[in-house]
């Protein structure tokens, strides 16, 4: 199997922690924040492998709060270490409050050729009620600034399934005309352990029920096909060309670096993954956690993953695996069912079959 | 124990009183077993657990006693040393046959009732039985150390309701020790002695039975008369199988071998016997030459009244399951099973059981002895079906019915049941027991406390919840006994649940025409309760014959992932999916709908509280 291999570089800081966030992610002093970068350099150093490297996506967290002179030296750093292919995606998660003008600027000057602003929703009741610091009107500016200096692949973030929403066409309208060129629409999942779980459970905030939610994404899916925007994965949409090549690494079982706390590798089978406590990364960041998948595993993640995106999973990966799909009484009752759907190369769910993904892998393993 | 008569010219026979305890349930039978048992210093404090007696852990739990373990028990008493032997009873309707051969090893009865909640229907049931074989019943009073005792009331209630004399009824407290002396006077003073001949041939009556590894199956007896040793050919005379004794002993409460046991006594018997269903319970061993003519009186074979169908929640362990059953069997006779096969649940057994309390023993020690996770069907009792071409067939499984147009007229077995209670809650016994198709027979007030209704009541009514039921509509108040009475007509019908359009077998009932639609709402409501969001739209129906008489739909599961899931999630989104994937295996899949355990369990209670 050919994979092309991406970089993954965790920066764990926030201004504030939303309410619904459970990243690895906070507030920390300059001098933790001096202190993790050091040893992020020291960790990339210590990956001898000169293979060629296809993505790179800088996450958080949010890594644009940091000084932009220290994204700067951090893909120089990756640069120095590693075979940067000269078409690589290179990606840098911000958010609305930090971009500025000087900062885009250099991070276009390093490289960085994709941005995506976690701008979550267009009300600004929404934007307060998951503890997110910016307004609508700040998203408006991060995406007009993003587009002055040049970006030409802007991802934005939608969080649905929390309030109503009655200008949905009005807002996909809007982001395309801003220069949006893909949009990551997920559901909110109420995480435990978060500040808006304890809102909920005790009744402060109300958001919308299952099938409220259902109906608001099922409108999200109609709004953005009509807008040009491709679902190409659960919950990914983008205009003709704008896949995000990082992101489709992982659905296809690619392999990667992760560097920093709480990031994981994927690297000849076997998943290796940091500490996810800021200080123990800091203190030895070579304490990770190993796990060597079996096969049985690396089908279920070809499954798992590869069902996510709307062109399926590869029949000759699975194949190689020794998984054949015709010899699976459950898949072909769901083939049968046209639940999911095979072509020459590949093997799908249906359109309208993606929101039970999850009970078609459990019939498909 | 066998030189006593060297110390004084008393006979054997009279220093021993063979006795039981009759008690309701929690009103403190096992805490003053111990207490004899450590006054008597027969054990020493070091090896009391709490409730020796209770071997089996479930009963430890439940705090009921279903095993009977025979003690004996030294004590001096006005310089003369007495042996006494203590025969635990079970405190269940279930058991009731097996009480009743307790009681005759028996000369006499403790009655305990608890100071604060008076005479109840078991202990009521159980002192009948007890006064039915003659013996001298003295009444104790427990719990004289809560607050709420009222001892003097409850004298009264004995005298009145039972008609016991209880005036000198010793006021005891099992648990803090309190005037266990007293009755361990009374039983000196008041039981009667045994009263067998040493010189006619053995006579042993088998009160219990269980199998030991290395023993065999073990005969529980008391010795009415003759005598039995290492080498005596003994005969069943309910089998006619005959044995050689290998050992004899008593129990203190461990097993103890000793020489012999005559007249009198309580012990063991041991003859290398394979199997316990040749040790039957309330059967009599004599010598296999020149043995007693008649046997003691009262042998029954006991029979099961509740079956249902018992299945693996992973339908691949049937030895396993096989196994166990047969490993149980060895220690209960009164199991019986056989194979079956069901289209939704696979290869498993059709059992058969003394009561539902019994069967909820024997599955619970399935899955906790034998790590089975095991379903059950609903439980139902033996039909009588009588058909067009004139054959009787019993059925206990509801798909074993023959089809509708062969089906003449059914018959079901029916129960008497006594109910116990305080007035006020007679209005809602009628009622509940009108919505189990009870019929009126008496009622009669004992005092101004207490009210026995009778009523006669289809078993398999009063199988299902009817005691819950009981024990909810009257805070707890009203207690029960049943007995089986017979098989009567009864206007009954299959009903069958349909999943997705497909009939799921182990799910149909045989129900009486007048309650099935109220009965087919009920079941398929809970269903829709316990059945998850699937991929497809799933119809649960119920049916009589081809007449759909309740629907429910599972509307399709629409929301399952629809979040993200990049690098860092992938792991943990894999651990999650072989987590819900070992779930799924616990799912019974019945055509193309995945039915949960708990489904089969759910439909087994139904509500009707509402």
């Amino acid at each position: 199997m050919i994979t092309k291999t991406g970089i993954y570089v965790h920066i764990p800081f926030c201004e504030s922690k939303c309410f619904y966030c459970n990243f690895v992610s906070g507030n920390y002093s300059d001098k933790i924040k001096e202190k993790y970068i050091q040893t992020l350099f020291n960790e990339i150093e210590t990956i001898k492998d000169k293979r060629t490297i296809y993505s790179i996506f800088i996450g958080g967290g949010t890594p644009s709060v940091l000084n932009s002179r220290l994204i700067v030296n951090l893909l120089e750093k990756i640069r120095s270490n590693f075979n940067i292919s000269k078409n690589a995606e290179i990606t840098i998660e911000c958010n609305p409050n930090s971009l500025n003008y000087q900062k885009l600027k250099a991070y276009k000057k390093a490289g960085i050729n994709r941005i995506s602003i976690g701008i979550q929703s267009l009300d600004d009741g929404v934007l307060k009620l998951i503890g997110r610091r910016h307004n609508k009107s700040r998203a408006i500016q991060a995406i007009k600034m993003a587009k002055d200096v040049g970006f030409n692949n802007i991802n934005v973030d939608l969080l649905i399934g929390i309030t109503k929403n009655k200008t949905i066409d009005g807002d996909v309208l809007f982001l395309k005309k801003l220069g949006v060129t893909h949009i990551s629409a997920y559901m909110l999942i109420l995480e435990k352990d978060t500040a808006l779980f304890e809102k909920v459970k005790n009744g402060t905030v109300k958001l919308l029920s299952e099938d409220e939610s259902i109906e608001q994404y099922n409108e999200y899916l109609k709004t953005l096909r009509k807008y040009g925007f491709k679902r190409y994965e659960i919950s990914n949409f983008c205009l003709k060309g704008c896949e995000c090549k990082h992101n489709i690494n992982y659905w296809e079982c690619g392999e990667y670096y992760g560097f920093g706390v709480s990031a994981h590798s994927y690297i000849d089978g076997v998943r290796y993954f940091n500490s996810n406590n800021i200080l123990e990364y800091i203190e030895n960041f070579n304490n990770k956690t190993y796990e060597k998948l079996t096969d049985k595993e690396k089908i279920e993640e070809l499954l798992m993953l590869g069902l996510r995106m709307t062109k399926g999973v590869k029949l000759t990966s699975l194949n190689q695996l020794g998984y054949r799909i015709l010899e699976n009484k459950n898949a072909l009752k769901m083939l049968s069912l046209n639940l999911i759907k095979t072509n020459t190369q590949r093997l799908y769910i249906t359109y309208k079959n993606f929101g039970i993904e999850n009970q078609i892998i459990l019939k498909l393993i | 124990m066998f030189n006593l008569c060297i110390i004084s010219s008393m006979d054997r026979q009279e220093r021993i009183r063979n006795f039981c305890i009759i008690a309701h349930i929690d009103h403190g039978k096992s805490t003053l077993a111990d207490r004899l048992i450590e006054k008597t210093g027969t054990v020493s404090k070091r090896e009391m657990s709490d409730q020796l007696l209770d071997s089996m852990d479930i009963e430890k739990e439940r705090g009921i006693t279903i095993k009977l373990t025979p003690t004996r028990m030294f004590y001096n008493y006005k310089g003369e040393e007495y042996i006494l032997n203590l025969i635990d009873t079970p405190g269940h309707v279930d058991f009731t046959y097996e009480v009743s051969r307790s009681l005759v090893a028996c000369e006499g009865a403790l009655l305990i009732v608890d100071a604060s909640q008076g005479v109840e229907a078991q202990t009521l049931a159980n002192t009948y039985l007890a006064l039915d074989n003659n013996l001298e019943i003295l009444p104790v009073i427990n719990k004289i150390d809560l607050p709420s005792a009222r001892p003097e009331e409850v004298k009264k209630e004995i005298e009145d309701v039972i008609g016991l004399p209880a005036d000198d009824a010793p006021l005891i407290s099992a648990k803090e020790g309190i005037n266990i002396d007293q009755v361990l006077m009374q039983i000196i003073e008041k039981i009667p002695h045994p009263k067998g001949s040493e010189q006619k041939p053995l006579k042993a009556l088998i009160f219990d039975s269980f199998y030991d590894n290395f023993k065999g199956a073990i005969s529980l007896v008391r010795i009415f008369d003759g005598e039995v040793k290492v080498g005596t050919k003994i005969k069943m005379m309910e089998t006619g199988k005959t044995y050689e004794v290998t050992e004899v002993g008593v129990f203190t409460p461990s097993m103890k071998p000793v020489e012999v046991l005559q007249a009198g006594d309580v012990g063991y018997i041991a003859g290398s016997i394979k199997n316990v269903a040749d040790t039957k319970v309330g059967d009599t061993i004599t010598l296999a030459e020149n043995g007693a003519k008649e046997p003691l009186p009262g042998y029954k074979s006991v029979q099961p009244v509740v079956f249902c169908g018992i299945f693996l929640a992973d339908g691949s362990k049937f030895n396993d399951l096989k196994d166990a059953l047969e490993k149980l069997k060895l220690n209960d006779a009164s199991l019986v099973f056989s194979p079956e096969v069901s289209k939704a649940l696979g290869y498993g057994f059709r059992c058969g059981f003394l009561g539902l309390l019994h069967m909820e023993i024997i599955t619970e020690r399935l899955e906790r002895e034998f790590n089975l996770e095991i379903i059950t069907t609903a439980p139902g009792v033996n039909y009588n079906v009588y058909k067009t071409n004139g054959d009787m067939v019993e059925v206990t499984n509801p798909a074993n019915l023959p089809k509708p147009e062969e089906i003449e007229r059914f018959e079901e077995p029916i129960c008497k049941l006594h109910i116990y209670t305080p007035p006020e809650y007679v209005g809602s016994i009628m009622e509940l027991c009108k919505e189990k198709r009870g019929e009126f027979i008496d009622m009669q007030y004992l005092d101004k406390m207490r009210v026995k209704m009778d009523y006669k009541m289809p078993l398999n009514e009063m199988i299902y919840d009817f005691f819950d039921a009981l024990k909810s509509r009257t805070r707890g108040y009203a207690s029960l006994d049943y007995e089986i009475a017979g098989y009567e007509p009864s206007d009954l019908i299959k009903l069958d649940i349909l999943l997705n359009g497909e009939i799921c077998d182990a799910l149909s009932l045989i129900v009486h025409r007048d309650f099935a639609y109220q009965k087919g709402r009920s079941i398929v409501e809970k269903l829709k309760n316990v059945i998850p969001r699937q991929m497809f739209t799933i119809p649960i129906q119920a049916s009589i014959g081809n007449k759909i008489i309740a629907r429910e739909t599972i509307s399709a599961l629409r929301k399952d992932v629809l979040a993200k899931c990049y690098g860092g999630d992938i792991t943990r989104k894999r651990k999650l999916l072989e987590k819900q994937k070992e779930g799924k295996k616990r799912m019974r899949q019945i055509g193309s709908v995945e039915l949960p355990s708990e489904a089969f369990m759910s439909i087994l209670k139904i509500d009707y509280d509402n």
